[in-house]
């Protein structure tokens, strides 16, 4: 399976999702107007990585910002995920913020209140 | 007396307005207008809890004119999204309005909605947040209002609006959010 990579844009992030590792990075803003249309290959690519995962998935989001049509797909993303973390692999979400950043501090406690997945928050100085 | 836009618009724009936007809300419009919006608080020295805040909320309204933002007919307009989005320097705070035209029939889904909002808590706010993006039907365009209630959630005060009576069919309504 091949590595999804997608190179960041002022209203989409960059991802870099590699199944050899497990390790999942989005990174950027996620502003588009249609996020269907931009997670649509990404949920699709998921659906594959679902079926033979590694042991240890780890998902970095390190977003500065997201509008609320993203935060939707985002949430599909983990639920894709929280599928296999039930089915006993180990799955855990680093969730980066920035100091000060307290609106997407409590973004990622938003998810980690309806995602079984572990969930660490980490502040990022700047 | 029935809404008129210009006048609206032009008594909205005094020397507190620090960015003004009437017209189509395409995609190219609304990076423009996003980018914009990055310049003026770059060079106004926002603080960066404040810049991502007014950056956030500036987002969720734009993208709301850009699926709701409806074209009266009788405005002869070459597009079919129109907005008007203003954002004004008031010294202590900052005053950012949205304007939209709308069918009436969806003025009372809209009013309860913000007015419900209006009432609630930040921990109720939080609540309702959590509740409706883990809610089956809100889609990519919206439709559970999740986008009023991040603005709200992000701003922290109460949205201020108003539907103004264009023609027998279409309102518009303005929305001015306080950070």
């Amino acid at each position: 399976m091949n590595s999804l990579v997608l190179k960041g844009s002022p209203k989409t992030p960059s991802i870099n999702f590699d199944p050899s590792t497990g390790t999942f990075l989005i990174e950027g803003r996620s502003i588009p107007e249609n996020s269907l249309d931009f997670y649509k290959p990404i949920m699709e690519w998921l659906d594959s990585y679902i079926g033979s995962p590694e042991e240890l998935t780890t998902v970095v989001v390190k977003l500065e910002y997201f509008n609320t049509s993203s935060s939707k797909c985002l949430l599909d993303v983990f639920k894709k995920l929280e599928g296999i973390f039930k089915r006993g692999h180990k799955v855990s979400i680093n969730w980066h913020y920035e100091t000060d950043d307290e609106d997407m501090l409590e973004a990622g406690e938003d998810y980690q209140s309806i995602i079984k997945i572990p969930f660490e928050m980490i502040e990022d100085e700047v | 007396m029935n809404f008129d836009l210009n006048q609206w618009y032009s008594e909205k724009i005094d020397e507190d307005a620090i960015f003004y936007y009437k017209g189509c809300i395409e995609d190219q419009n609304v990076t423009e207008i996003l980018s914009s919006i990055e310049d003026i608080l770059h060079k106004n020295n926002e603080s960066p809890k404040i810049y991502k805040k007014i950056f956030n909320v500036i987002v969720e309204l734009v993208q709301n004119l850009y699926h709701h933002g409806e074209v009266p007919p009788e405005l002869s307009l070459p597009y079919s999204k129109f907005g008007v989005l203003i954002m004004r320097d008031e010294g202590m705070q900052y005053r950012i309005s949205a304007g939209n035209f709308l069918k009436i029939d969806g003025l009372k889904l809209i009013r309860d909605r913000i007015d419900q909002i209006n009432t609630l808590s930040s921990d109720e706010t939080q609540s309702l947040y959590r509740l409706i993006l883990n809610n089956d039907e809100f889609s990519e365009k919206g439709g559970g209002g999740l986008g009023i209630v991040d603005i709200a959630r992000k701003s922290g005060n109460n949205m201020e609006y108003q539907f103004l009576e264009y023609n027998e069919s279409y309102l518009f309504l303005s929305i001015d959010v306080i950070i």
